[in-house]
């Protein structure tokens, strides 16, 4: 009996078998779209079909969807108009890098592709995968140029040719991390923000040996840091930069330092010059003294960065986080914690520098296999009108929103779910308005307006922004082919990665920058270096 | 007549082996209880993140039990339509591609294991190349691709329709099943197939069960493929969310937000991350408890033998 | 003339005992039929999913453009090859990824054995049913978490392992930040996060073996051990082989997630293995080249290995793979 049910069910799986095996075999892949719908015939010109990546965060609240987005469907609506049928093709963010691969790989990318990394965008440039855009701009991006032009002068370009259009980032007072300190913790001892390097460090020591938050002299963290530029939460650039280094060359995924000073018609990674070894004496001191995490180094996933925080342990961090952000953290363990942002340090010669975003974000591609490539510069003029832009990334006005003396605000909470539920998980990051990232208030009143309901926040933005417009540089952006770099850039970010921690934990401090620098040349340093002196001086600096 | 013969020879030897036996089991059972509970720490404390806030969670206070005890991050995930909808997606493929699986597996397996087949070692050869060498994630997008799969459920079936490692497990297996059985089945004028089907498949209950369990567990948990042959979120597996969540919270992607507070990048709160876990582990876990009754001693074996 | 008659009778000789082979063959082919026709799926399968997607290999020889695909990429030899060789910390990812791979084989190998061996001999049912599940549930967790939950109990400060140290006044160790422990540590959580599931094998193996045999030995007055080593050890030696020849296949590839998740900089001279280090170079940058040289080199020196390994064990009177 056994036997004979057994039999059955082989026969009757291998009839399932042979069945799907021909239905696979036979069906066409469900989702083939390339090529205009054939459902329009009423309409005398096929509308274009354009297919649009968008990332997928996985961050879509209970029960929606990118499909069912009230913002996505309302664009789809309106493009129909311009006649353009659009299509959205979601990608989860973390795997976008190997979709992105096989779609230009396979000749199944969407119309419109883009990237946050330049070494991927250059790279399919020069494989020549990539539609040329100088014409079509011309032609019908119109809008697109003015919008953007600050993104478009500096970014996009390969050998001279247009290869992609630089979304423009509407604000650039953020990045080149931002040094932040428990006011609190300073009230208490009545002491005064610390406005040098030297000053940092007596701050740091009052805070070990007083322990103005009352959490333990075991347990507190001073100066809370990460594993040097392995994408960790604690950087180095604020102090850098107090100690006279600059960020004269684009970052490669290096540690989390100003790149290195162009001084006398040369440059010098940060490592190598004097400053740096100052800047990294400095680190290793403060570890022997206690005032960092014995940790620190071996926290490769942020971890205890992040509990320090939430137990409101640590004093000092500098990182990309916003003060705000910080304080709705820490306050949920010390309720009256208070995180600023502080001004940067004065170096010896008198100036404040700090590390700004660049005026482009993401680099918007069209690959060669596009038929469209009209329809989709149509699509993008239309996106960068400010009136849409507005819409896709605050929502639609009298549903998301209402406008209240000039400030689009919510009318109430249900109001305020909505725009959460239907918009923000997407629109926030950019991802539907892919031209342009934001669209700040101009004025500190607008700000004002803005968070009315909110103490505190529109000061603190403000003065982050104040930070920047007035000390921020942003990191130059050279055009020139660096081959050398191409190659050996990341072999020898990775030795730096590891060194520096390394340096910052020993006692021998001398010997480990000795070897630090050493090792650094060894892998080609210095090559690195006069290849980046060229394109800068190409870049007529 | 097996139970009469064990019992008759037992007792007087339980009764002078009591010590040794017991001081063994004590052993035997400690040791495995400690190896249990440090396997089963890390799920647990998954399971107490995803009913704890997540500041408790980040504040480290969470180890095994949940602090701030909320059930809004499982809430999330139970009534979420799309993690639903992948749900079944997954199961169906691990259903349906687990069969599959299973059948080929089989008949390539039986005839390897018969040493008397002219010519087996150069299928192995054959075989266990294609585990050495692999042509890479761009030339199998093609292949798919050219199959026309790109899109369809079946992508995530076909292509990893035979495991080679799988195949030299079950055929080992079946080289255990005695000689002799295939003599006498012989003698009774027995071909191959019905042989296959009527002698060795029963017996192969655990083999088969074990093989089940590998291949099942292989397509609950792959995450790749489906990221890569898939476009249309419909047909996204529970593990793409997941991995996508998971990953995400180790990219620095703090630069791609717009600067303003109304919402901002809504980041995955870590219960959240949690409770996706546990919704994604939990189903494939109570597979095995229920395949285990094939792991019996060869019961059927003796009574065929009889 | 003679040698015409020679060649004359050369082929006919030939012929009559290449006919005794055909026929050979064929005999055995009719015998057989339906296992060779069994055979057949699994031999297109392998050809259409396996074979032909190695044209990829070629990537290791070329500059390639994915734009015009491999065929069309222009062609630079071994360069990449060279490439490969001067990587400036080439031998030490290669000495690292071979030392982590054979501490794990030395100790991660008997592991599930044994446990499957303990488990086979509780008595209690219901425990063992209960064991065996939970044994290998850390199987389903990704590294990303069970790396997370590594370096949260090995803290010195916020740990539990140092805080059982300290209490047992042994002092703090910095597990993740030496080379030595590091190392242990990596071992010692592969093992955990495997041998769940290789007793799941070894048991499936162990329910084959004829209990006519435990029965008879225990008549013979066999006790636990004996049995042990007599009944079940051997009943299980030709899993125990296999698995031994696949894992020596294995020994030059490692996998990414388990290392990945386990480095900090501070260990890198150990932790750095090959599959990170490629992740870093060559991925990020797009290198398809050099990272498709560095995993052919791979293929070729774990076929030699799985070579020697079965060859070894056939001349020790057991049965390989083939």
């Amino acid at each position: 009996m056994g036997n004979r049910w057994k039999k059955g069910v082989v026969g009757s799986l291998t009839l399932a078998l042979a069945f799907g095996a021909i239905a696979a075999g036979c069906a066409k892949s469900g989702g083939e779209t390339e090529g205009a719908p054939d459902n329009k015939a009423e309409e005398p010109a096929k509308p274009a079909k354009v297919r649009v990546m968008i990332y997928d965060r996985g961050n879509a609240p209970e029960g929606m969807s990118l499909k069912e987005a009230p913002l996505i469907k309302w664009a789809q609506e309106e493009v129909k108009k311009i006649g353009i049928d659009l299509e959205y093709v979601p990608v989860p963010r973390a795997s976008a890098g190997e979709k992105l691969n096989v779609w230009m790989a396979s000749g199944e990318a969407p119309d419109i592709v883009f990237t946050y990394d330049v070494v991927e965008f250059t790279k399919f440039a020069e494989q020549g995968g990539l539609w040329e855009l100088d014409d079509l701009l011309n032609k019908y991006g119109q809008q697109i140029l003015k919008n953007n032009k600050a993104a478009l002068d500096v970014a996009g370009m390969y050998k001279g040719k247009r290869y992609a259009i630089p979304m423009i980032r509407a604000n650039t007072y953020t990045g080149g991390g931002k040094m932040k300190i428990r006011k609190d913790w300073l009230d208490k001892l009545g002491l005064s923000v610390p406005t040098t390097t030297d000053e940092l460090y007596e701050v740091l020591k009052a805070f070990k040996e007083k322990d103005p938050g009352n959490v333990g002299k075991d347990n507190i963290v001073p100066w809370l840091l990460g594993p040097i530029g392995t994408g960790s939460k604690g950087f180095l650039y604020g102090v850098g930069f107090g100690f006279g280094l600059n960020m004269d060359a684009p970052a490669a995924g290096g540690p989390d330092m100003p790149t290195g000073i162009y001084r006398d018609g040369a440059f010098t990674s940060h490592i190598a010059t004097p400053e740096g070894k100052e800047l990294l004496r400095f680190v290793n001191k403060a570890y022997k003294d206690g005032l960092i995490s014995k940790e620190f180094a071996t926290d490769a996933n942020s971890q205890q960065l992040t509990q320090q925080i939430a137990t409101g342990v640590a004093g000092f961090v500098d990182n990309n986080d916003d003060p705000i952000t910080l304080n709705e953290t820490t306050r949920k363990a010390v309720p009256d914690a208070n995180w600023i942002m502080i001004e940067p340090f004065k170096r010896k010669d008198g100036t404040q520098v700090i590390g700004r975003a660049p005026s482009y974000g993401m680099f918007i591609m069209i690959p060669k296999t596009s038929k469209n490539p009209e329809a989709v510069v149509k699509y993008l003029n239309w996106m960068a009108d400010p009136a849409v832009i507005k819409t896709l990334q605050s929502g639609i006005e009298g549903v998301h929103y209402v406008i209240e003396n000039g400030i689009p605000k919510a009318k109430d909470q249900a109001m305020a779910d909505k725009a959460a539920k239907e918009v923000a998980w997407y629109a926030s990051p950019g991802d539907l308005s892919i031209i342009q990232q934001g669209q700040p208030p101009q004025t500190k009143e607008e700000l004002d307006k803005l968070y009315a309901d909110r103490p505190g926040y529109a000061d603190s933005i403000w003065n982050g922004w104040e930070i920047y417009r007035k000390f921020g540089k942003p990191e130059p952006l050279l055009t020139m082919q660096r081959p050398f770099a191409q190659k050996n850039s990341a072999a020898i970010f990775k030795q730096l990665n590891e060194s520096v921690s390394k340096a910052i934990i020993v006692d021998d401090f001398e010997k480990a920058y000795a070897e630090l620098v050493s090792n650094w040349e060894k892998v080609g340093g210095r090559e690195y270096d006069k290849e980046l002196t060229e394109a800068l001086k190409a870049a007529g600096k | 007549m097996t139970a009469a013969a064990h019992t008759a020879a037992g007792p007087r030897r339980k009764v002078r082996r009591s010590f040794t036996d017991i001081s063994f089991a004590i052993f035997n059972y400690t040791l495995l209880t400690c190896f249990t509970f440090i396997c089963l720490f890390p799920f647990l404390n998954t399971v107490a993140n995803s009913f704890s806030s997540s500041h408790a969670i980040q504040a480290g206070e969470v180890v095994l039990w949940p602090v701030e005890f909320q059930l809004d991050a499982m809430r999330a995930v139970l009534l979420d339509k799309n993690i639903i909808r992948s749900f079944f997606v997954t199961v169906f493929v691990t259903v349906v591609g687990t069969a599959f699986n299973m059948v080929f597996t089989i008949i390539t397996a039986y005839p390897l294991s018969r040493r008397d087949l002219k010519g087996r070692s150069y299928f192995m050869n054959y075989m266990i190349f294609t585990m050495m060498f692999s042509g890479g994630m761009i030339p199998g997008f093609l292949l798919v691709k050219a199959l026309g799969l790109i899109n369809t459920i079946w992508a995530l079936i076909i292509p990893g329709l035979i495991s080679s490692f799988n195949v030299i497990i079950m055929k080992t297996f079946f080289q255990n099943i005695p000689d002799e059985l295939r003599e006498a089945a012989i003698v009774d004028g027995c071909g191959n197939t019905r042989f296959l089907v009527q002698v060795v498949l029963p017996l192969s209950g655990a083999s088969i069960a074990t093989i089940s369990l590998f291949y099942a567990v292989g397509h609950w948990n792959s995450y790749f493929a489906a990221v890569l042959f898939i476009d249309n979120p419909d047909l996204y597996t529970l593990q793409v969310k997941l991995r996508n969540i998971l990953l995400l919270a180790q990219m620095d992607t703090s630069l791609e937000v717009i600067q303003q507070y109304d919402g901002g990048l809504h980041v995955i709160q870590e219960s959240l991350k949690a409770a996706t876990i546990v919704f994604a582990t939990v189903p494939i876990l109570v597979v095995y408890p229920f395949l285990q009754k094939y792991f019996v001693k060869g019961a059927l074996l003796g009574s065929i033998k009889g | 003339m003679q040698a015409d008659v020679q060649a004359a009778a050369k082929p006919r000789a030939v012929s009559a005992s290449q006919q005794r082979a055909a026929k050979g063959f064929r005999k055995e082919l009719k015998k057989n039929f339906d296992l060779y026709l069994y055979l057949v799926p699994g031999f297109v399968y392998f050809f259409v999913f396996c074979y032909i997607p190695m044209f990829g290999l070629l990537i290791a020889f070329k500059d390639y453009n994915i734009f015009k695909g491999v065929f069309a990429s222009d062609w630079v030899g071994l360069q990449h090859f060279r490439d490969m060789l001067s990587l400036p910390d080439f031998y030490e990812i290669v000495r690292n990824t071979l030392m982590l791979n054979l501490l794990g084989l030395i100790v991660g190998f008997p592991a599930p054995i044994i446990l499957a061996i303990m488990l086979n001999e509780v008595g209690s049912k219901l425990f063992k049913r209960v064991s065996q599940s939970l044994l290998y549930l850390p199987h389903f967790l990704s590294w990303i978490i069970l790396g997370g939950i590594i370096y949260n109990i090995l803290s010195p400060k916020y740990g539990i392992v140092n805080e059982l140290l300290r209490s047992l006044g042994l002092g703090e160790i910095h597990f993740m930040a030496s080379p030595f422990w590091w190392v242990v540590v990596y071992t010692l959580s592969g093992v955990w996060a495997s041998a769940g599931w290789g007793t799941i094998i070894y048991l499936a193996a162990m329910s084959n073996i004829d209990p006519h045999l435990y029965e008879a030995a225990v008549i013979d007055g066999a006790g636990r051990w004996r049995k042990i080593i007599h009944i079940t050890i051997p009943g299980i030696m030709s899993t125990v082989v296999i698995l031994l020849i696949l894992n020596v296949g294995h020994m030059v590839s490692i996998g990414f997630e388990h290392p990945f998740a386990l480095m900090n900089p501070v260990v890198s001279d150990v932790a750095e293995v090959i599959s990170t280090y490629t992740y870093s170079i060559g991925l990020k940058g797009g290198e398809f080249g050099l990272t498709t040289a560095i995993g052919m080199v791979q293929s070729l020196v774990n076929l030699v290995l799985i070579l020697g390994a079965n060859y070894a064990a056939r001349k020790m009177g057991r049965e390989g793979l083939w």
